[in-house]
């Protein structure tokens, strides 16, 4: 019983920085010299840090999903988007070092490969502005990785 | 086995909850404006407390003029409305929401089909800044593709002489095919001069002009008179 509240409080918490992430991608409030932080990925890909199973975690991709549509129909963004951040959550378990560090390596991948699929061109089109974006990715996902980190422990605290 | 077909079956549950989302766009869109303008208001009051702490005057007033830009805001809150200015029709439309991703120009106004909108009308900063151009119109809310679209190309004349120039939109929209013969200076104005736009709505003016070794053309940065980021209302000209 006291598991599951603990399991429910950390998806609770998990929502609240995908509904959050959702906002600040959708305006242009943490837009610094044009250049816009792909915030949902960056926590997306930090929370696969943090989430043992892949259920939770698709209803916060879906949820990010629907946060991102931008217009009506068929949109190959979301598409790309709910892949590389399905395929980066695979990809964590496998990955050998240090979490923290793993993090921010796959938010500098998942920024290139997000680009790669979506608009190849863009990235030799524009790669100071990819540059750009992935290092802001990296600091947010820090940022991310030491918050989510302190708000949603692994485990139920022993003194409790 | 089992493992994976439960993750198949989660992707196309998610595919196509994603497509069935679409009918959500609107909500979401106003959802998205008024959070932003809840969470940009004090963000705002947070720099401007920054910046006029280092001079008590300019913080009275900014204090006056935040008090006159409230009272627009509240005039400008109630609704997108028209306006004839210089013999020319315009809509005035708030930006619901902006494209989430670099690549892309793009942004979402409050304004449709119902409002009198249609495709590939002209979209203006305060009336005569050319920002760009409706690519999307539904009945209460269209997109617009901007000038910092990545992959746009527009053709512009530049400077008094009238030198023409494309314009290649992107995070920094820059002018390219401009001839070596022609005089250009830094400074000068950029309009539009393309059949689908009304010719002479400025865009910016010329920042630097670059030569290209080996070709017979230049290449100029602009300077853009606003702040994209900042922009919360533009401006549609119907006719």
């Amino acid at each position: 019983m006291r598991q599951d509240a603990f399991e429910l409080k950390r998806m609770l918490i998990a929502v609240i920085f995908v509904l959050i992430a959702g906002v600040f991608q959708n305006t242009s409030l943490l837009q610094v010299a044009g250049i816009k932080p792909n915030i949902s990925l960056a926590i997306l890909i930090t929370l696969a840090f943090f989430l043992d199973t892949l259920l939770p975690y698709l209803v916060l991709v879906l949820l990010t999903g629907i946060l991102l549509r931008f217009e009506p129909g068929f949109e190959l963004a979301n598409l790309i988007f709910t892949a590389v951040v399905l395929l980066f959550f695979f990809l964590e378990r496998r990955l050998p070092g240090q979490p923290f560090l793993n993090n921010l390596i796959l938010i500098a991948a998942g920024t290139l490969l997000f680009y790669s699929l979506l608009d190849w061109r863009f990235l030799y089109a524009e790669p100071l502005t990819v540059l750009g974006e992935m290092l802001y990715n990296i600091i947010l996902g820090a940022l991310a990785f030491f918050m989510i980190g302190r708000l949603m422990p692994r485990s139920l605290p022993k003194f409790i | 086995m089992r493992r994976n077909f439960l993750i198949l079956i989660g992707l196309l549950a998610i595919l196509g909850l994603l497509f069935l989302s679409q009918i959500l766009i609107n909500p979401k869109n106003y959802l998205v404006s008024q959070v932003g303008n809840l969470v940009s208001r004090p963000m705002a009051l947070l720099s401007s407390l920054i910046e006029i702490s280092r001079d008590s005057a300019e913080f009275e007033k900014l204090l006056r003029e935040n008090e006159v830009l409230k009272a627009k805001i509240l005039l400008l809150s109630k609704s997108s409305y028209r306006e004839t200015i210089g013999g020319h029709e315009y809509l005035s439309a708030k930006i619901y929401s902006t494209y989430p991703f670099n690549n892309r120009g793009l942004i979402t106004l409050n304004a449709g089909r119902l409002d009198g909108l249609k495709e590939l009308l002209p979209v203006t900063v305060g009336e005569t800044i050319f920002l760009g151009q409706l690519t999307q119109v539904s009945d209460t809310s269209s997109v617009a593709r901007t000038i910092f679209d990545a992959g746009w190309e527009l053709p512009v004349k530049a400077g008094t002489g009238g030198v023409d120039a494309l314009l290649l939109g992107g995070r920094e929209p820059r002018l390219t095919l401009i001839v070596k013969e022609k005089e250009l200076v830094s400074g000068a104005d950029v309009y539009t001069a393309g059949k689908d736009f009304p010719y002479g709505l400025k865009i910016g003016t010329i920042k630097e002009i670059f030569d290209n070794p080996g070709s017979t053309f230049r290449e100029a940065t602009l300077d853009i008179p606003y702040a994209v980021g900042e922009l919360t209302q533009v401006s549609v000209l119907i006719k």
